[in-house]
């Protein structure tokens, strides 16, 4: 017998069938979804290796070195053996405990430009599906990924983070303190990509149809035209048992035009919480959905700026003083107010709604944790 | 046969008295220029000769010797042409020696023997009144310009013909007419802008308190119109502001011919591709940069995020101490560099975020680069944001019609006597320590910046701003207390986070 071409050096009829696995999973340059396809065709795992395809054995070392597990289908844990995804997955990397079955857990997806009212619907909605006992499942991106992970830890409650790069590399940066605090929150990691993977574009569209894998039903909190949130929702859709659940928008808000576009393929609208709740089985009593936005305790002008600004999109002031016909004294006084009260944020490119209306948040944003002195408050501005 | 008179050499800004020692000896024909003369001191043995053959005087064949003392002094540029050719034509005899007492000259010669305008007469005169000069003669084209210096003769000459006519007592100089008119100048006026409320309101807070300002706005938006309109806000310039900026120009070659003195404060807009030398002076012979060009007026600084950081770091000295200091092997000058900041930017790369008429293009890698271009320590010393808007032609001919330079200027000019009186400086130039002083508020005043702190995250930097500000919309009201109402504008128009700013990240 002969080694095919293209094997490694160490490889020998003799190496067992998870050695050989191991090797495969941590080959650099493959498309994990690809390999796992021809493992499902019945091709021999040996014949798919490369010539660079790493030594099982340092494999091994790596992984325990960065307390990393390899997790394959038939393993114990292995979170979806009810719900295969497709593309097939062979193999994932885990930090943490083993993600739970997808029957435990909900995905909330959206875009990271997501304005910042989508996004804290996005972590209201965690928060509370992680009161109700619920795993969230997000990518790991910023925006609605973080707002999602952000709101189920605020709970208290466990996360399940898909990356689409090697588990190892701080990507994006700016979430590494995020994904500390799900690990020690009892959450979990998870990526098909071998440590030291860079996140690569051809990456991301693959990673989405394992979020839709590892969870009962997708809320898509945002979804721009043509946007990843997309992807996982269709994949949520295709697979049947997957629910897709959507925060409706108005026709002009472009972080609504893929959700509108989902409710109009046949995807379920959600109006709050209270609906995805119902919607995953669970008998709801309390308070209908306050579904006219009121912000109570507001007075005129307040209350005509925080309309004008319902969208979530970021919006001029002199755009403002326009559609509110309020005097710019006054309509610069209804400005500072609404900042001091936490309801919208003022930015260089314009105003631009932050809290949700009262009934809708499940966990209204908290004040910064500023301490009382001036001259101790952190340089941020 | 020795000759001797006198002229200038400039160093930055000032000009040295030097002296022009012409020489004719025996020996074979030569010219030696001793005295650290640069290039284009030295070229001056060429142009002079030619001169001479076109103007009709005979070249003295022998051994000339100029020298410049002192002679540790580096010499630069073509106005020596003049002084030397008088010297010479004292040293071969042409003239008197006598016509050489207490002469200073300043000038470039054309082979044609035209006497060209040259840069730094201004200082050239100062230095030549400083020695008491019985007469300066500088180029027809600069006439203006020496005569700007009071109790010194000047005269001007177009041609070395007429020169040395002039010496011999056949001829005379151009001499200088009665003073220009001293009307103001007209400005741009603040009544060609229509809406754009707080953008008005903040000029005039800026120019009361000095305090610099950053425009954010899309493209179209009138932001260096906005900025173009802050000069004229600002009190007139006193004579010796004015003779001070006027010698800025005329040392960096800017003054046209027959300029007179600059009454209007400047505008200064570099582009930002502009180097640190062309930015805040260099060059092998420092030359004044555009922070210096803008003394006594505004630095414009359009598309802010573009400028080199090499550039911004570059503007903190004259933002803090008021003049630049630039140093060499040979020398280390020092110009002056007091001027009222405007920055523009726009909100993103694309310049539309935020704008209702189109989307903005920019992927959330390009918005976090801008946003840490457009942070850095220059920002520390703005004071003011306001956001510049593009009207629509409907909302521009709806606004009500807008309130000229000269009401707001009245409203400034008073500000600014308070702050004299109450302090000796504008408020946008008090340190912390000063503002504890003369920044109290009362106590709702307080109340509203401590909930600030809370809530908007107002940094110990931002609150101390917040407080100069306050106390400027103060001034501008003619209180003496800081109110609450003057503290909420003065938040209105604080620091605000720029979108892709990590640190502004909402979860």
């Amino acid at each position: 017998m002969t080694a095919a071409e293209g094997r490694p050096p160490w490889w020998t009829p003799r190496v067992g069938e998870w050695e050989v696995l191991l090797a495969l999973a941590a080959t650099p340059g493959s498309l994990p979804a690809a390999v796992a396809t021809r493992l499902a065709e019945g091709r021999d795992p040996s014949s798919l290796l490369r010539a660079h395809s790493p030594d099982p054995g340092a494999v091994a070392d790596r992984l325990r070195a960065l307390g990393l597990r390899l997790l394959v289908p038939g393993d114990e844990g292995w979170p979806l053996s009810a719900t295969p995804p497709d593309p097939p997955c062979a193999w994932l990397f885990v930090a943490g405990p083993a993600p739970p079955e997808a029957a435990a857990s909900v995905a909330v997806v959206g875009g990271r430009r997501a304005s910042p009212l989508r996004q804290a619907a996005a972590r209201s909605i965690g928060a509370g599906l992680a009161r109700a006992g619920w795993c969230v499942v997000s990518g790991g991106a910023v925006g609605v990924d973080a707002a999602a992970h952000a709101g189920a830890l605020d709970a208290g409650g466990a996360t399940v983070v898909v990356l689409g790069c090697g588990l190892d590399v701080p990507y994006p940066r700016g979430n590494t303190g995020l994904f500390a605090k799900v690990l020690a929150s009892g959450g979990s990691l998870v990526s098909e990509h071998p440590p030291g993977s860079q996140p690569r574009a051809a990456n991301f569209l693959p990673r989405n149809r394992l979020i839709a894998a590892l969870s009962a039903a997708v809320v898509v909190a945002e979804a721009a035209e043509d946007s990843g949130s997309l992807s996982t929702a269709r994949a949520a859709g295709s697979r049947g048992a997957g629910r897709v659940l959507v925060l409706p928008g108005a026709p002009w808000d472009p972080g609504a035009a893929g959700c509108n576009q989902l409710i109009r393929d046949g995807a379920t609208l959600v109006r709050s919480l209270a609906d995805i709740l119902e919607e995953l089985g669970a008998t709801v009593t309390g308070a209908p959905p306050n579904s006219t936005g009121a912000w109570p305790g507001l007075d005129g002008p307040a209350r005509a700026v925080l309309t004008a600004l319902i969208d979530g999109q970021l919006v001029t002031s002199g755009r403002l003083a326009a559609v509110t016909e309020l005097p710019p004294p006054t309509l610069d006084a209804a400005l500072l107010d609404l900042e001091l009260a936490g309801l919208i944020r003022r930015t260089t490119a314009g105003v631009q709604a932050i809290s949700l209306p009262t009934g809708q948040a499940a966990s209204p944003r908290g004040p910064p944790s500023a301490g009382p002195a001036a001259e101790e408050h952190k340089e941020v501005d | 046969m020795l000759a001797r008179l006198a002229t200038a050499a400039l160093v930055g800004l000032t000009a040295h008295p030097v002296g022009v020692e012409v020489d004719i000896g025996r020996g074979l024909p030569a010219v030696t220029v001793v005295g650290l003369g640069g290039t284009a001191v030295l070229e001056a043995r060429d142009r002079l000769r030619a001169a001479f053959g076109n103007t009709g005087y005979e070249w003295p064949d022998r051994r000339i010797t100029v020298s410049l003392p002192p002679a540790d002094l580096p010499k630069q540029g073509s106005g020596f042409d003049l002084p030397i050719a008088i010297g010479l034509l004292a040293a071969a005899g042409w003239v008197p020696p006598a016509a050489l007492t207490g002469l200073w000259a300043i000038g470039e010669l054309g082979l044609g023997g035209d006497v060209r305008a040259v840069k730094g007469v201004l200082p050239a005169a100062l230095a030549a009144r400083r020695s008491s000069a019985r007469l300066l003669v500088v180029p027809q084209a600069n006439l203006v310009e020496a005569a700007l210096v009071p109790d010194l003769p000047v005269a001007g000459a177009a041609s070395l013909g007429q020169v040395g006519e002039w010496l011999a007592g056949r001829a005379d100089l151009g001499r200088p007419g009665p003073p220009p008119d001293p009307a103001f100048p007209p400005v741009e006026d603040l009544a060609d802008i229509r809406g754009q409320h707080q953008a008005r309101r903040a000029l005039e807070i800026a120019a009361a308190g000095a305090h610099n300002l950053l425009f954010t706005g899309p493209p179209g938006a009138g932001k260096t119109m906005l900025a173009r309109r802050l000069p004229g806000l600002l009190p007139p310039l006193e004579q010796d502001e004015a003779l001070e900026v006027t010698q800025v120009f005329s040392a960096a070659g800017l003054l046209g011919p027959d300029a007179g003195l600059i009454r209007v404060r400047p505008f200064r807009a570099p582009h930002h591709a502009i180097s640190v030398a062309g930015l805040v002076g260099g060059g092998q012979v420092p030359r004044p940069g555009e922070v210096s060009l803008a003394n006594h007026g505004v630095l414009f600084l359009d598309e802010l995020p573009e400028f080199s950081r090499a550039a911004c770091e570059a503007l903190r000295q004259p933002l803090e101490e008021g003049e630049v200091t630039v140093s060499r092997a040979m020398t280390s000058v020092r110009f002056p560099a007091n001027f009222a900041m405007v920055a523009a930017a726009n909100p993103c790369p694309c310049g539309h975020l935020g704008d209702s008429r189109f989307a903005c293009r920019c992927s959330l890698y390009d918005l976090h680069r801008y946003a840490s271009r457009l942070s850095g320590p220059l920002l520390d010393r703005i004071d003011l944001y306001v956001q510049a808007e593009r009207l629509t032609a409907d909302e521009l001919t709806r606004a009500p019609d807008a309130e000229p330079t000269a009401a707001v200027r009245a409203r400034v000019l008073a500000a600014r006597a308070l702050q004299r009186s109450r302090q000796g400086a504008e408020n946008g130039r008090l340190t912390s320590a000063d503002v504890a002083v003369h920044c109290q508020v009362t106590k709702p005043a307080r109340r509203i910046l401590v909930t600030a702190v809370d809530r908007l995250g107002l940094s110990a930097r931002g609150f101390h701003r917040a407080l100069r500000v306050a106390r400027t919309v103060a001034d501008l009201a003619g209180s003496e207390r800081v109110e609450e109402h003057h503290v909420r504008e003065a938040l209105s128009l604080r620091h605000l986070p720029i979108i892709g700013d990590r640190e502004a990240q909402l979860v």
